[in-house]
Order: structure tokens, then sequence, then C-alpha cells
């Protein structure tokens, strides 16, 4: 199989590149390792009010359905399918659970996302204790309860936001929290929560889950030397999220360590070009975390691919979109865009 | 720590820590181990860890092999426990024309005193149930086995340290300067005097030995590995071309590709191609899923054996050079250690001189 653009992730950051190369009619292959489109949309039910001006505020499930909507005729998408792996010529392998696909590809884009990062405690493997992400796929995707006495570990935006949604479907909800305040920076939720009596625990170590078949007790330690004990159902655990590099590895693209990001990163330039001459990066897998940001610089990758194959002018389109993302990055979260300019600015070095 | 040795190791590797350790029991020198990574970094931590004997060139080098490995129980008694079993060794052959090489390969080894075998299919199979009933028959000896290198290097390590060897990890060698009575070393975090330096650098011996105008005559060789998920136990021995680990890991792997430098990546053809040996060897292996693969750089001198002795015209500069180092590392690290320390190695290994190339073109 040959392609222009070989696209790996088939999320917000992979889809939207793909429409935008789409319209160039440059030709597509999307990889998408689960057995549907859309990344991490799928889950979100929640108006996402940061998006690009080209977009209206929407839901993360609407927004996906859009960017699949909109695919061109030119994009060929391979649901379950990997990459997992270059031959000798350069040829990319693209395996599902039968055979591998060799795809000859003028530019790849990694647009692999992120994944969630667990806390591990004594019992955390017991049925029922379960990550945030995981909770959110159950309740806004499968329209699963998780349960009905949940207990939520942290209080960054996705764990609280997570624990309103349990807590308006009638479970109890309990926050547990390692911290001394809380980290979502939402003051809407946080309000929200407030109102709601939802139960809040600061300073808990020593977390353990108790249960003989599946998690019945959540059991930790306080600063003031009490032990509390809270029946429970479901515990979700949220955590970190790191970006996923394997693909960047085995295209032998060069990392670098983000201090202020906390972690290992791709190094590309203002092109979001890699270390590697054809390929790539977007989205979360490339530190980006905030959705505008994700989707500006899918689109500002794809424009760059589509002025290296088809020698179109972006120049200007490039350098607005430049524009609108360092406004919104620059008014959102100073320390990891001050990152991501050291990365892109060391790549020039 | 000083700056001034008795003996500084470049390199720790299998090879390096070994020599490190043996030298170490010594009465007391100071000696210093130089690694530009961490002990494992090189090809040491991308290795398959067979301790295999029984198909090496029969004659010296096939004995060697032998020796080494029956200084491993002995070792894992005095490091601590390095995952060291003697599982037997198994090359199992699908070609009914192997069996003249076979049996010639028995009588050869059984010369250096080496215990080799031909079995036939059913011998074979009632030894190792799961290898697919296509073989014709296999080459088996007792003396064969494999060990954890990850554990092997640590324990040296900690043993050598034990005993008082300074170790500068992280800190590559540049330049090395040398003449009759000493050794200047200079390295990324400053410079180092010994009376004697030992050259243990893997793959990047050619290098070291650029650095003094000698060239080292070796090929680097890249294998490529295959780890499966942790399986049930499935395979007891160690074959030729896989082995299960303690935690029901399989390695498969027996590639080799010359011309790539130290490039460590892998390659989809070769991934597929050992794939399909493992499977060929073991059917039961078409439902293994692939946890990962990796690849490693093997150094291989222009007629296979190892590189022992001094470096030409410099009594005071040693190399240990060679492929296989996991199965040799300790009889090279014993062997080596009475070179540097006594003048003299408790067996004959002349035939080993890096200047026997002088005749050999590559
Ligand atoms: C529970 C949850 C709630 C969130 N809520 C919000 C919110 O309300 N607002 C907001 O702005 N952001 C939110 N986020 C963050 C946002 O969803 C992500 O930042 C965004 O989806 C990242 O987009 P992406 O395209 O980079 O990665 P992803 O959406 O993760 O897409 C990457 C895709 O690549 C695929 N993939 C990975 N490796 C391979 C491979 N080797 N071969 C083939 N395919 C591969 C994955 O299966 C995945 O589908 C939320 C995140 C989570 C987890
Ligand atoms: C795929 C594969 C499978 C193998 N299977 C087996 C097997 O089953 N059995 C077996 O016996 N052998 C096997 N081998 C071979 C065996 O692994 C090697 O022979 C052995 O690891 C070599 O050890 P070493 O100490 O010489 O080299 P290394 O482990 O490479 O150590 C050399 C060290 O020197 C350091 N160094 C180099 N240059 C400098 C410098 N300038 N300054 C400072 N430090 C420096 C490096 O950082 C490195 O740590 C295999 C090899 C491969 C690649």
């Amino acid at each position: 199989m040959d392609t222009d653009l070989l696209i790996i992730g088939g999320g917000p950051a992979g889809l939207h590149a793909a429409n935008t190369v789409g319209q160039y009619g440059i030709r597509t292959v999307i990889v998408e390792e689960s057995n549907a489109l859309g990344g991490l949309l799928r889950q979100q039910v929640h108006y996402i009010n940061d998006l690009p001006r080209e977009f209206k505020a929407q839901t993360g499930q609407n927004l996906s359905e859009y960017f699949i909507g909109n695919l061109s005729d030119q994009c060929t998408v391979l649901l379950n399918h990997i990459f997992t792996g270059v031959y000798k010529d350069g040829r990319l392998g693209i395996a599902n659970q039968e055979t591998v696909i060799p795809i000859r590809a003028k530019r790849v884009l990694i647009a692999t996302g992120a994944a969630e990062e667990t806390m591990i405690f004594p019992g955390w493997t017991l049925p029922g204790v379960i990550s945030v992400g995981a909770g959110q796929i159950l309740h806004h995707r499968e329209g699963v309860l998780p349960g009905k006495k949940a207990v939520i570990l942290g209080s960054s935006e996705p764990a609280l936001s997570l624990s309103m949604d349990l807590f308006d479907k009638g479970s109890d909800v309990a926050i547990v929290d390692g911290g001394s305040e809380i980290s979502c920076g939402n003051q809407q939720l946080l309000d929200e929560i407030v109102t709601k009596n939802i139960p809040i625990y600061f300073e808990a170590f020593n977390l353990e889950a108790l249960g003989t078949d599946e998690v019945e007790k959540l059991v930790f330690q306080q600063s003031s030397g009490n032990e509390k004990k809270l029946e429970t159902d479901v515990v979700c655990i949220g955590g970190e999220y790191s970006p996923i590099l394997e693909s960047f590895e085995i295209l032998d693209c060069k990392f670098t360590y983000a201090e202020k990001l906390g972690g290992w990163l791709p190094q590309y330039d203002h092109t979001l070009k890699t270390s590697v001459n054809h390929v790539f990066a977007a989205g979360n897998c490339a530190g980006i975390t905030s959705m505008s940001g994700i989707l500006l610089t899918a689109e500002i990758a794809s424009l760059n691919v589509v002025h290296e194959l088809m020698n179109e002018q972006i120049q200007e389109q490039v350098e607005s979109l430049w524009e609108e993302l360092i406004n919104i990055e620059d008014s959102s979260f100073l320390p990891s865009f001050h990152s991501r300019k050291d990365i892109i600015a060391e790549a020039y070095t | 720590m000083t700056n001034d040795y008795d003996i500084i190791i470049i390199g720790s590797g299998v090879i390096g820590a070994s020599i490190a350790y043996y030298l170490s029991k010594r009465p007391r020198q100071n000696i210093l181990v130089i690694d530009k990574g961490f002990p494992l970094t090189g090809t040491s931590g991308a290795t398959q860890a067979w301790v295999f004997a029984h198909n090496k060139t029969p004659g010296s080098y096939g004995k060697l092999s032998m020796l080494s490995a029956q200084l491993y129980p002995s070792l894992q008694a005095e490091i601590g426990d390095i995952e060291y079993k003697r599982t037997g060794g198994i090359v199992p052959f699908f070609d009914e024309d192997d069996w003249v090489k076979a049996e010639h390969l028995v009588k050869e080894q059984s010369k250096a005193g080496l215990d080799v075998q031909v079995l036939n299919r059913t011998q074979t199979l009632e030894k190792e149930p799961k290898l697919s009933a296509k073989i014709k028959g296999s080459t088996y000896s007792p003396i064969d086995g494999n060990v954890n290198p990850f554990l092997l290097v640590e324990k040296y390590v900690r043993a050598f340290q034990r005993n008082d060897v300074d170790v500068s990890f992280y800190n590559a060698v540049t330049a090395i300067d040398h003449s009759d009575e000493q050794v200047t070393v200079t390295t990324e975090k400053g410079i180092f005097s010994g009376e004697k330096i030992v050259f243990a650098g893997g793959p990047w011996t050619e290098h070291l030995g650029n650095m003094l105008d000698v060239q080292v005559p070796v090929n680097l060789v890249r294998g490529q590995i295959l780890v499966t998920e942790p399986l049930q136990p499935i395979i007891t021995h160690t074959l030729g071309g896989m082995r299960q680990m303690d935690n029901g890991v399989v390695l498969i792997g027996n590639s080799s590709e010359k011309h790539i430098g130290l490039d460590r990546r892998t390659t989809l053809d070769v991934i597929q191609h050992t794939a399909k040996m493992g499977i060929d060897f073991v059917p039961e292996l078409k439902k293994a899923h692939i946890l990962r693969s990796f690849a490693g750089t093997r150094l291989v001198p222009y007629d296979g054996l190892p590189i022992l002795g001094t470096m030409p015209c410099m009594k005071n500069v040693y190399i240990a050079a060679m492929h296989s180092g996991v199965t040799l590392s300790p009889l090279v690290g014993k062997v080596m250690s009475e070179l540097i320390f006594d003048g003299e190695a408790s067996i004959d290994i002349d035939g080993y001189d890096i200047r026997r190339f002088n005749k050999i073109k590559p």
C-alpha cells in the first residue's frame, strides 16, 4: 500500500490533520488501534469551550462525529490496526491480529495521544478499582453507572468532573486527595462540588483497598493521625497523563527531557517536524494538553505536510495559527507553554 | 577518589565487570572501572545470554567455552543469585544432511572433553516435547545453560565495589596516551593515569584501539531478539534460537546482520523472520503475543575467535574483545586477571593474541 500521509492515531489531532490535508486532495491513511475513531473525544460529554476560532463550542462527542463526517474519500481508515515497526526499506508495518501490512508513506504524522498513569497501592488490582478515564468510558461512552458508592482519588479537573456526574446520577461520592488543596483550576466545578456537599478528604496517605471478591472499603490515614474507612463499590484513580512515545522510538526520533512538564517528549521544530525528516508530531503525544492546542498543532503540522508535498503557499495561514496558539496557551498555563517553546528552540540549535 | 590507579578498566559490560571482579579478589591494588554509560548500556544489556559451549568451534575455543560454563556455579556461589541454570542445550536440525555434520561435531568436541550427543527425533522430543515434529534430530550437551545478564553484571559490580574498586560511570574515555611506564586516560570528567589499562569496550573496542593507532580487526554484527509475553513453562532446555526465562518470557532470536555499524534499531523484516523461525521450532508459540523486540551489536573478530592479551608493542595495555562474552565471562575474567596480576594465565591463551591477525586479511 502507498500513501502520501500516514497518520498514527485517530483522535482529534489525527482526525483534524486528515481533514486539513484532505482539502488539498492528499491521500491519507489513518491507523487506529482501537475499534473506533475519536480517541479520548469518545468519552467527552461536556462542552469544550477552548476550541480554536474555526470551531463553535461543542461536546467532545459532537466534535468527533463532525471530524469523522468530514473525512474525504482520499482517506483510508484502518481500525484495529497498530503501527508496530519499520522495514529495512523504510515501509511502515501496520499490524492487525492476522497480518502485518507494509505501507510506504511520503510523510508520517504521529498523533498517538497520551495514556493515564495510575497510582499503585495495596488492593489496587481488586475488581472495582479503576481509573478516572475508565470511569468516564463506562459512564459517558457506554452509559453504565460504575458504582453507587464511588470514591474518587485525586482532585484534578477530570476527577472532579466525574465526581459531579456520578453524584448527579444518584451515587454517593467521596473525594480523597493526597495533597492539601484542590488541584483543579476550574472554579465553577469547585463551587458545584461545595454546593452539593461532596466530602473531600485531604492529606490522605497509606491508601489500601479492601474486599474479598471486589472492592468493599477504602482505608487511608489522615495527617491528624486518624484512620478513615469508606464503604465503596468503585474506586476511580485519577492520575497524570503521559504521552505515548513508542511510535517515535520506532522511527528513531530524538527525545528531549521537558523539565517543567516532568517527562520525555519528542523533539520538534516550529513546523512540528521531529528530528526525522519525514515525521511530524501533534496533539497530546507532543506534550500539548489543551484541546485548542491539540487541534492547532495538528493543523500546523498538516499544512507543513501540504507545503512539502504540493509546494502550496501556507506561510500566512501557519503564522496566524501560531499566533492563535500562542495567545491561547499563553493565557492558560504559562509553565507548560514555556517548556514547549524550549523544545522548539532546542530543535533549532 | 585519586586520579592515579594501578589498573584502569575501560568498559563495564560482562567482560570488563568480570575482569574487575576477579582482579579485586587479589591483594590490594587501586582499580578504576570507567564506562560511558551504566554497565548494561552496551551489548551485555541486549543479549540472549546463553552459556553455550557445544556448538562453538571444536578444539581450543570449544574447550574455553566449556571451562567457562564450569566456572558459573562457583561464581554464583560467590556473588549471589544470577539465575544461572545448566538446562542442557539442544540445537535441532531439519535436514537429513545435517546428520553427518552433527556426528562430526560430536567427534571433534569429544576430543576436547566436551560431552555432546546426537539425538534422533524421538530422543529429542522426549527431552523437549513441544519442539516441532518436523525436526530430524538434534545435537545435545548437558553443559549448556543460560544466565540472567542483568543480574550477572549487577552482582559483579556490587562485588567489586565491596572490594574497593572505584567506578566512574556516565563518563566516556576520549583519548589515551601511552608510555612504557604510564597510561594517561582522558575522560569527559577528568584525566586519570594508570600503570596498566584494559580495553573491555565491547563493540566500541575498535574506537578505543584507534586512540592508540592500533587497528582492532573486528566486524560488528547486529542481532535482533523477540520477547514474548510471560508464558506457562513451554521449553525447559536452552535451544539453538530460543530460551525461556524464569519469569515465563521466551526470548527468540538467531539473526545476524553485517555492515550496520552500531545501529541498534530493530526491523520488521528480521522480526518477522525470527517469529517464523520460533514457530518452526515450537509450533505452540504461534499463539504467543510478542511484547517487544530489541537489538544488540556483537563484536566479531575477523576469525571469530576471542582477542585476549596485550596490545601490539604495549605490554601495559590489555585487550579482551569477543562475541559470546556472556558464555566466556567468568573464564575471561579469571585468565585476564591472572595475566594482568601474575604476568601469566593458568591456561594457554597465546592463540588468542591480537598479533595473530598480522597474517589474516578481512
Ligand atoms: C477522561 C478524559 C476527559 C477529558 N476531558 C476533556 C475536556 O472536557 N476538555 C478538553 O479539552 N480535554 C479533555 N480531555 C483531554 C483530551 O481528550 C485529550 O487531550 C485529547 O483527546 C488528545 O487528543 P489526541 O488526538 O492527541 O490523542 P487521543 O485522543 O488519545 O487519540 C490518540 C489515538 O491514537 C491511537 N493510537 C495510539 N497508539 C497507536 C498506534 N501505535 N497505532 C495506532 N493507533 C494508535 C489511540 O488508540 C487513540 O485513539 C480529556 C481526557 C480524558 C482522558
Ligand atoms: C542479539 C545478541 C545475542 C547474543 N546472545 C549471546 C548468548 O546467547 N550468549 C553469549 O555468550 N553471548 C551472546 N551475545 C554476545 C554477548 O552479549 C557479548 O559478547 C557481550 O555482552 C559483550 O560484553 P562486553 O563487556 O565485551 O561488551 P559491552 O557489554 O558492550 O560492554 C562494553 C562497555 O564499554 C563501554 N565503553 C565503550 N567505549 C567506551 C569509552 N570510550 N569510554 C567509556 N566506556 C566505554 C560501553 O559503554 C559498554 O558498557 C549476544 C549478542 C547479541 C547482540
